[in-house]
């Protein structure tokens, strides 16, 4: 059987930031109470992290669990331990109330890097780059989709969006990424 | 200047939405057109064909022998907890929370005011999960009406949505070869008894990972299978390759619509416009009277709503054989108070039909159904007319006995 591919497979551009496309990614959606100290053990369990607090994203080794409402999380992994993973956790929550969704398929996953990554982030959305601390994911839009965003190394910004719009929201970081469009605030 | 006029020109204008196959749609020079902000093939011309000749060819070839189609585009939400099966029951018309798990039923969804809003094949996954399929544009909008009743009104009910579209391609394979493809790529058993219409399972084929719907628009032997997007484009070629002894074809979202407009099927946004609802289309079947309550029960029992004058589906084929115009208007005696002609109905759907080689329409008309084999002049904007006799809706194998074979 074929091996899977990612909605971009690799591709990466060169401005003033560089802009590449990561690849397959695992991704679960999790629904549930997140106030549950079960909810909290099961997540750790599972990636090995704490509940994440409000807009915060925790991350250890390949692994991350990030807040994305007073009811949801998103967790990462390796995309080929995904499956096992939402099994584990299923197997975690037991009869709790909880939705567990295999959602890796469904995104796509870009680098943004260089000391401009802000910047060229700041260009495409209304969230307060200024602001944004390393451990804070932001849920937000770029341009005209939605997306979300964390500060995943010092100079480098990791961003998420649907799948179906990768080429989109590739080709507005490569327009704000160009040579030439650098404002400097940052 | 960015900063003034914004970015949103050129190829990043608007976003636009890719399925995992639309690469191959592109390469084979598809016609593509919006559905949404999806780019869906609307046929798939070859050499010299016009528009209307391949999807002519991509019709006659899915009855004949086998079809695929890209579905990827289907709305797919997960709707799970204790409450789930109560929750849709408010939501669909229908009964869903009866539904078996292994099992799919077609559900209606209406407004607070009745009106028709959106529809689509549920699953039933376990005794606390359903998969709702919507309509290609719909996804996020229904997504989105769930979360607003779960949210605002039903805030205790234990129900949980999550909008799993992306995740997976979905790939229609239709027609009387589609087992025997299916077959040949092997893995799990798709037999006549062992995955019997409206039910679902989940298995291989070819290696893949694969939800099997026995489900038809197209009133065909059909399967939509559904694999991880990540894998869509290799699902897409081996089926491809596995259905070339067959003369396998891809079709188009026209080649789509001319096959349920045949069977008499009804399409959100073509018969429905936001001031239909479902007794109008004939689709009493899909309402439930048992329940006590869902979206639109209330709104559907007001006297305008259940008056028997309200325009009714029917099946329209012109007396010459030609195709009707869309949206064209039903002429009726007199005029109204402003000197206009009265009206008595219109078309909502109009197509050439390969399979019956003449026009066919579905249309509302003034109390349509009782009219059986009743002619009646629709008016061009020339001012000629065009005569055409009220039929039944469904044009082709009325029985149902293709898709069950």
């Amino acid at each position: 059987m074929s091996n899977g591919v990612s909605a971009l497979q690799g591709v990466s551009y060169d401005g003033y930031v560089q802009v590449c496309e990561m690849g397959l990614q695992g991704m679960l959606t999790v629904r549930g109470d997140l106030s549950m100290v079960k909810m909290a053990k099961a997540v750790k369990a599972a990636v090995g992290v704490e509940m994440p607090d409000l807009r915060e994203i925790i991350t250890k080794n390949d692994k991350a669990a990030a807040w994305m409402s007073p009811d949801e999380l998103l967790l990462l992994m390796a995309h080929d331990q995904a499956e096992a993973t939402a099994a584990k956790l299923r197997k975690s929550l037991g009869k709790t109330h909880s939705l567990i969704a295999n959602v890796s398929d469904a995104r796509v996953m870009f680098c943004v890097k260089r000391k401009a990554a802000r910047e060229v982030i700041a260009k495409l959305s209304p969230a307060d780059l200024q602001s944004l601390k390393s451990g804070e994911i932001r849920r937000s839009r770029l341009g005209q989709v939605p997306a979300a965003f964390w500060i995943s190394a010092g100079d480098e910004i990791t961003v998420i969006a649907f799948r179906s719009v990768g080429q989109y929201v590739f080709d507005l970081l490569k327009n704000a990424a160009k040579p030439g469009g650098e404002v400097g605030v940052f | 200047m960015g900063a003034i006029a914004g970015e949103a020109r050129g190829e990043i204008f608007q976003p636009l939405r890719r399925t995992p196959m639309y690469e191959w749609h592109e390469k084979q020079g598809a016609y593509m057109e919006a559905a949404g902000h999806w780019r869906r093939p609307y046929c798939y011309p070859r050499g010299n064909e016009t528009h209307d000749q391949a999807v002519v060819r991509e019709i006659n070839n899915t009855r004949q022998s086998l079809g695929l189609i890209d579905a990827s585009t289907l709305g797919k939400l997960i709707v799970k907890g204790p409450d789930a099966g109560r929750f849709l029951d408010m939501l669909y018309t229908n009964m869903m929370s009866n539904l078996k798990p292994g099992r799919c039923r077609y559900g209606l969804m209406c407004s607070e005011n009745g009106f028709l809003m959106d529809d689509g094949v549920v699953a039933r996954i376990d005794d606390h999960t359903f998969l709702c399929h919507t309509t290609s544009g719909g996804a996020d909008r229904i997504h989105g009406w769930m979360e607003e009743w779960l949210q605002g009104e039903w805030w205790d009910w234990k129900v949980y949505v999550a909008n799993v579209t992306e995740q997976f391609a979905q790939v229609a394979v239709v027609g009387p070869n589609a087992r025997k493809v299916l077959q040949a790529l092997g893995g799990m058993d798709l037999g006549r008894e062992a995955l019997t219409f409206m039910g679902w399972a989940d298995g291989k084929i070819g290696g893949f990972d694969a939800r099997v719907y026995r489900i038809s628009f197209s009133g065909e032997l059909s399967y939509e299978i559904s694999v991880p997007a990540s894998k869509g484009r290799a699902f897409w070629d081996k089926l491809l390759e596995a259905g070339e002894e067959f003369g396998v074809m891809a079709y188009g979202t026209e080649a789509l619509h001319v096959m349920r407009a045949e069977k008499g099927f009804i399409m959100i946004g073509d018969e429905t416009d936001g001031t239909v609802i479902p007794q109008d289309l004939g689709l009493q079947w899909a309402i439930s009277k048992k329940k006590d309550d869902f979206l639109g029960k209330r709104a559907q029992q007001r006297s305008f709503m259940a008056n028997p004058d309200r325009w009714q589906l029917v099946g329209l084929q012109t007396i010459d054989g030609s195709v009707l115009p869309d949206g064209i208007y039903a002429l009726a005696e007199g005029e109204n108070a402003n000197g206009q002609r009265n009206m008595q109905g219109r078309v909502t759907s109009t197509y050439y039909s390969p399979t019956l080689n003449c026009g066919i329409a579905m249309g509302l008309v003034l109390r349509g159904p009782e009219r059986m084999g009743e002619v009646i002049e629709f008016g061009r904007t020339d001012g000629g007319t065009i005569a055409a006799k009220i039929v039944d809706p469904v044009f082709f194998d009325k029985d149902g006995e293709k898709q069950n074979v």
